[in-house]
């Protein structure tokens, strides 16, 4: 019987894991999740809710219709199933499932940054709605680069935070991707 | 932790802000534009000739990349990005400051054979191998999630070394 563990490297044998985690949540994504509808609705249209609801309290007026959200009077955004950081969920979790630490820290930093990374969606929703408020123009842009902005610097921080709490340097020491 | 090490370490967290910053700015100033022409100009109209007319199959422009679909929903939509797209240059920001030839390597050696995988894979879901889609749809997603992945620890790796 081949021995993956003395074969591969921790590094590669993490990418593996890491990637494989990721594949599965992404085919269990895209065959049952996303046709079911039910998980990605809720999330689309509790994002809206609580993204008009942030937007009303500081002042704007806003109108909601299920996954509409508009500033009154102007264009509206629709949160579609698929594009509403749901797949970020699955990316984030893969790291944190996959790098080796306690497991009782894994379990808050995977709640900790789940639910940040669905505070961040709200703000996203908020800021598409208040960008074709004062500047529809540059919806293109502003749709495409909300990624980067909302979402990966908590990602990518928080991937570094838990290397860093969970306190494996075997990883990473020596960087070699092929065989140990 | 001594003075040389805090000063050290806080040029290397500089280093990594100013490349993240000046990567960000010339991807979205040139590289993106420049690949967005690529593939309305050239690319996508040579994969739209591999296209027979009678085929299920379309394909759909996107800003930087293009989408292969189904007439009849036979098959998930395929996302075909280009090489070297955003997801090459975030990892790259992240993994020339931390100087680590290994990762950077890895990384640009992939993609040079996306060269290859890409189009191999979109000519054959164009030619009925459609039960490829998911797998494209997945590779596509996970050697993306793969290149952040070994930016961060190529930064994580960098610090570590510095506090020694």
């Amino acid at each position: 019987m081949i021995n993956i563990k003395s074969r591969f490297s921790p590094l590669t044998l993490f990418l593996l894991k890491a990637g494989g985690v990721y594949a599965a949540w992404l085919l269990i994504y895209d065959f049952f999740i996303l046709p079911d509808g039910r998980i990605d609705t809720w999330l689309s249209m509790t994002s809206v809710k609580l993204a008009a609801a942030g937007l009303s309290f500081a002042g704007w007026e806003i109108e909601t219709a299920g996954r509409f959200i508009a500033c009154v009077g102007n264009r509206g955004v629709e949160i579609q199933n698929g594009c509403n950081g749901m797949d970020l969920l699955g990316l984030y979790a893969g790291f944190i499932i996959a790098y080796p630490g306690d497991l009782k820290k894994r379990a808050i930093f995977m709640a900790g940054g789940i639910g940040l990374l669905f505070i961040a969606n709200v703000l996203r929703i908020a800021f598409f709605a208040l960008s074709n408020l004062y500047f529809p123009q540059h919806w293109d842009p502003v749709h495409y680069y909300s990624s980067y902005v909302f979402f990966y610097p908590i990602v990518l921080t928080f991937w570094y935070l838990w290397t860093t709490v969970s306190d494996r340097n075997d990883i990473f020491s020596g960087a070699s991707l092929l065989s140990a | 932790m001594d003075y040389r090490e805090r000063s050290e370490r806080y040029l290397f967290w500089r280093q990594l802000i100013i490349s993240l910053t000046a990567v960000g700015l010339a991807y979205i100033l040139f590289i993106r534009p420049i690949q967005s022409f690529a593939v309305r100009e050239f690319i996508l109209p040579a994969f739209d000739s591999f296209i027979k007319p009678d085929s299920d199959i379309l394909t759909a422009p996107g800003r930087d990349e293009f989408f292969l679909e189904s007439i009849t929903n036979s098959f998930l939509r395929v996302k075909i990005d280009v090489p070297f797209n955003g997801y090459f240059w975030l990892a790259m920001a992240m993994i020339w400051p931390a100087k680590n030839r290994h990762f950077g390597r890895f990384i640009l050696i992939y993609n040079w054979i996306l060269f290859l995988i890409i189009p191999i894979i979109a000519i054959s879901i164009i030619n009925g191998f459609t039960w490829l889609a998911p797998l494209a749809n997945v590779h596509d997603k996970v050697y993306k999630a793969l290149f952040l992945i070994l930016g961060v620890l190529a930064v994580r790796e960098a610090d570590e070394l510095l506090k020694r």
